[in-house]
């Protein structure tokens, strides 16, 4: 492996009593939160589960009473639950972007951060899967997909391939945790039976042995190579339930990349903030150091420049010809009703960000944090302007409709509903990190020029 | 008392198409259609004979049946001195899928012979327009059973080599475990 | 409009509405229609029928139902479609004036109410300086159906006679196909008994909502797509769609494609001379959605364009 230039400090031989000295003080750090949950925690996973809550009641009432609770209506009958589905599909790509592409093409610093990208990935695809359920008008007949499946239509290739991303995400996510499972094992003994029960099924027996761990980096090198096309196959047919239509906006066959390439934009900054977020709340400091996030914010302005190639395609093309129907869109986006909105999400969604992040003092953690913040907020607005605008703009005039039937505004219950998903997915991820290690330990140990192997087999050395 | 009077109205009605239907029948009209080729124009000659004598001067109506409706061929007709009327008959009409048209001639409200029809087949169709139609071939827009062949190689295809290689690294998880009872574990005091 | 049927079709389109007052037809057998007028306040429109007997009468459009027939075409029947028909419709704009009537002949057959139109009436202005002009937009039954493409569950499908119809048993409501719809064709059931028409017996009686059958079926299942079905189980009984008929103007017109032959009832034309010689088209064809209606452009217009000056469907 080619070490970056700024971690060879790591990587001076160290002695057998140094490593094990690291292994201890790393061990003990990651370990911590999983003991002891303070009064700010308890209260974020509190604010969560009510937040939770009240959108399972929302969906209790829209079960009850049907669609007619949302603002969707025949014109804008797509609406805010599948612009959070587009949202979660696309944040859910970064697993594959920092677990894999870093791997893969040999970055060394990103190994600290793989679990956080991973159980992000994760988390959103489960939320993605669900929230298309909220939004089905008959949810009690999902089975039909199976039942009667047609090969031919984009949504079944999304059911495909969004299943099959959760399973393998979720094993890349489950083959590097074998050996932090087996942490857990040994040393949280004090937990309740149900948790110790937990980690022994879950560790599988993890000894450590020469064999185990020749078995789990093959396994990950498959899933790692086995993940991109499915990554970016998810975010592709994602795009094409849009492009595969013939509405002005939609059609268009720029939608697979520019997808993809804002989805790893808005993924990447979820991360930062999810580092930002354990480094002070699990006093990670030693190890998401500012190198991360410098190298992360060097990768975010990376991304926002392919994002922003992406925009001028999908904007700047289509308004040289302004053509009819899709002509009135555009005209809407840039300067009509949805002007503000736009030029908010693009400005302070991407091209400020690639701004402002060439400088080395906005990487730091804390400015960084609030840019990637920017970034994921503005990302959730952009899927919003995706679906909605060009629901409203049709071939055909829009007339004789209640007023309510022309404009798309949501109602409080998918209001709350897709806060429960968003509160859902952060749920996930904190449930997470109370039970797990947050950091992979033998991966970060690696970085340090640690083998975890060695450590544990030392015989075989 | 409304009630009583529409009931009267009915009836008186029904009395008089009676009696119309009984004038009628002192002069029937009765129509033959032929059908032949007249300078290679496709045409339907109707004679029209009460009593066996020719009727002259009489308006022949000639319809195609349809779905819903008639649909009129040209314009009226008069008999000439025979009793002939000759209509020009479409040649690109379509019949049923035999090629079958049924053609109806009529004669409408005349003063002598008021309403008058007659009804023939004739193998005149025009060969059915060939529609282009998706249906029932395998297309994106067709049922299920009905995909593309390359869609359904293809999706299978990679379902199988993709499926196939996560149930590969699940059976990995398997060996991790059937490992470790091989082993035994290893102390984790100094490790 | 009805002179052009044999007796025995208007029999049975007048059993078909299940006159509630066929008293009015029989009122001089003595049947007492004040049962039923007490019961429904009169809506003051007027509607002709043509009675058993072959009498034209006059019925307060209040008293008329939608009867659902027992269906006996099964739904594997009703996928395949009627065989060797290739049903359409050609709309003549110059003949259109807003009236509105295929818009309530419709809701009224199909037992929905406004705001849900599976036809709809719009005005239409191709450029600032061009003349506007009135168009209805039924479901153009594509031949390349956009809506059918996108379906994950064989819910909507095509068929042999060139329809396109939806199984509200089967629809999972996920409303791909309305969004790939290029004409907005397609309405959603957002709630339980969505659009029904309220003072509708049907809406409530327990056989119209036993009647799963494709082709009868009322599409007013919570949760799912509904859309115009070009009366297909009317065709089976060789009747026009209410559009078609209830229109005063006779705008439009249907019929079988393999025969060559649409009519609006009164008026019967060859298809292929009337949109040669009208110069027919079909709306936004550079789609290559192929619809199966024409539409004649608005030319040598029957009735000036008058700008509508009703608001409609104001409230859900």
């Amino acid at each position: 492996m080619i070490p970056n230039a700024h971690l060879e400090t790591a990587y001076h031989e160290l002695s057998e009593e140094e490593k094990i000295a690291h292994r201890a003080e790393l061990r003990d750090v990651v370990m911590k939160p999983l003991r002891h949950t303070g009064w700010l925690g308890k209260a974020w996973i509190g604010f969560l589960l009510v937040v939770f809550l009240i959108g399972c009641y929302a969906y209790y009432l829209q079960l009850k009473n049907g669609l007619k609770v949302t603002a969707m209506r025949d014109y804008a009958s797509w609406g805010l639950y599948i612009s959070n589905f587009i949202f979660f599909v696309a944040i859910s790509l970064v697993g594959a972007l920092i677990s894999s592409v870093l791997r893969l093409t040999n970055f060394d610093w990103y190994r600290p951060i793989t679990r956080i990208a991973e159980i992000i990935a994760v988390s959103a695809i489960i939320f993605a899967g669900l929230i298309i359920i909220v939004d089905m008008g008959r949810p009690d007949r999902v089975l039909n997909l199976f039942t009667h499946g047609r090969i031919q239509s984009p949504i079944v290739w999304d059911v495909i391939v969004v299943s099959t991303y959760l399973v393998t995400s979720l094993l890349f996510l489950y083959f590097p945790l074998l050996p932090g499972i087996a942490l857990c094992r040994d040393y949280l003994t004090e937990k309740p039976k149900w948790q110790r029960w937990l980690y022994k099924v879950l560790a599988l027996g993890w000894n450590g042995s020469h064999r185990q761990w020749q078995i789990m980096k093959k396994s990950i090198a498959i899933i790692c190579v086995l993940i991109i096309p499915l990554a970016i196959s998810i975010h592709t047919v994602t795009a094409w339930l849009f492009a595969t239509t013939l509405r002005p906006g939609w059609d268009s066959t720029n939608f697979g990349p520019y997808f993809v390439a804002g989805a790893f934009q808005a993924g990447t900054a979820c991360v930062i903030i999810a580092m930002f977020v354990f480094r002070k709340a699990y006093n990670l400091q030693k190890y998401l150091t500012e190198v991360h996030f410098n190298q992360m914010g060097k990768l975010l302005v990376f991304l926002c420049l392919i994002y922003a190639y992406f925009n001028l395609n999908e904007y700047l093309v289509p308004a040289y010809k302004m053509r009819g129907a899709e002509g009135k869109l555009l005209n809407d986006l840039f300067t009509g009703h949805y002007a503000p909105l736009y030029w908010s999400v693009q400005i302070f969604g991407m091209a400020l960000p690639a701004l402002l992040l060439l400088w080395k003092k906005a990487r730091k953690p804390l400015p960084i944090a609030i840019i990637a913040l920017f970034v994921v907020v503005a990302a959730w607005f952009k899927r919003y302007l995706i679906v909605t605008p060009i629901m409203l703009h049709p071939y055909t005039p829009i007339q004789d409709v209640p007023s309510n039937w022309a404009v798309y505004f949501p109602t409080w219950i998918e209001i709350s509903i897709v806060s429960a998903s968003l509160a859902g997915v952060l749920l996930i991820i904190t449930i997470f990190s109370k039970l797990f290690p947050i950091i992979s330990v033998w991966e970060t140990l690696e970085n340090e020029g640690i083998e975890l192997e060695e450590l544990d087999n030392p015989e075989k050395k | 008392m409304k009630k009583h009077i529409q009931y009267l109205l009915m009836l008186l009605f029904l009395q008089c198409s009676f009696l119309v239907g009984f004038a009628q029948e002192e002069k029937v009209a009765t129509m033959q259609m032929a059908f032949g080729e007249v300078d290679s124009v496709k045409t339907c000659t109707v004679t029209v004979k009460s009593d066996s004598t020719p009727v002259v001067g009489t308006e022949v109506h000639l319809y195609v049946k349809s779905l819903y409706a008639l649909l009129e061929l040209g314009k009226a007709v008069a008999t000439d001195e025979n009793g002939e009327a000759a209509i020009e008959f479409p040649s690109d009409l379509p019949g049923n899928g035999e090629g079958i048209i049924t053609v109806i001639a009529k004669i409408e409200k005349d003063e002598t012979y008021g309403d008058v029809e007659t009804q023939s087949n004739v193998k005149w169709g025009a060969a059915p327009k060939k529609e282009g139609t998706l249906w029932n071939s395998r297309s994106l827009s067709a049922s299920r059973e009905k995909a593309p062949m390359i869609l359904v190689v293809a999706s299978t295809g990679i379902i199988v080599l993709i499926w196939g290689t996560i149930f590969y690294v699940i059976f990995q998880l398997f060996k991790i475990k059937k490992s470790a009872k091989l082993i035994p574990e290893i102390s984790k005091e100094n490790g | 409009m009805e002179k052009k049927h044999s007796e025995d079709t208007q029999r049975r389109k007048f059993l078909k509405f299940g006159l509630l007052a066929g008293g009015a037809a029989l009122a001089g057998l003595g049947i007492q229609k004040k049962l039923y007028a007490d019961s429904l306040p009169d809506s003051g429109v007027k509607v002709k029928l043509m009675t058993a007997d072959g009498k034209l009468v006059e019925v307060d459009s209040a008293h008329m139902t939608h009867h659902i027939a027992e269906s006996t075409i099964s739904n594997a029947q009703a996928r395949i479609g009627i065989e060797g028909k290739k049903l359409i419709m050609v709309i003549d704009l110059a003949r259109c004036a807003n009236a509105r009537k295929c818009v309530e002949g419709c809701q009224k057959m199909h037992n929905k109410r406004a705001p849900v139109e599976w036809i709809k009436v719009k005005k239409m202005q191709d450029a600032d300086d061009t003349a506007p002009y009135w168009m209805a937009q039924p479901c153009f039954h594509c031949d390349n159906p956009p809506c059918t493409k996108v379906c994950p569950v064989d819910a909507t499908f095509k068929r042999q006679d060139g329809v396109v119809l939806i199984d509200n048993e089967r629809c999972i409501g996920c409303r791909f196909c309305m969004a790939a719809c290029p004409y907005n064709a397609r309405t959603f059931n957002w709630g339980d008994k969505w659009g029904v028409a309220k003072d509708s017996a049907v809406s409530c009686s327990p056989s119209a909502m036993a009647n799963t059958s494709i082709e009868t079926s009322m599409q007013d299942k919570m949760g799912t797509v509904s859309k115009c079905d070009f009366c297909v189980d009317m065709v089976r009984e060789s009747k026009l769609p209410d559009c078609v008929t209830n229109c005063p103007n006779g705008t439009l017109f249907f019929g079988d494609a393999n025969e060559d032959i649409v009519t609006n009832g009164e008026e019967t034309f060859r298809l292929s001379e009337l949109i040669k010689d009208r110069a027919g088209y079909r709306y936004l064809e550079e789609l290559g959605t192929e619809p199966r209606v024409y539409y004649l452009p608005a030319v040598e217009r029957n009735f000036p364009f008058e700008d509508d000056k009703e608001k409609h469907n104001t409230t859900e």
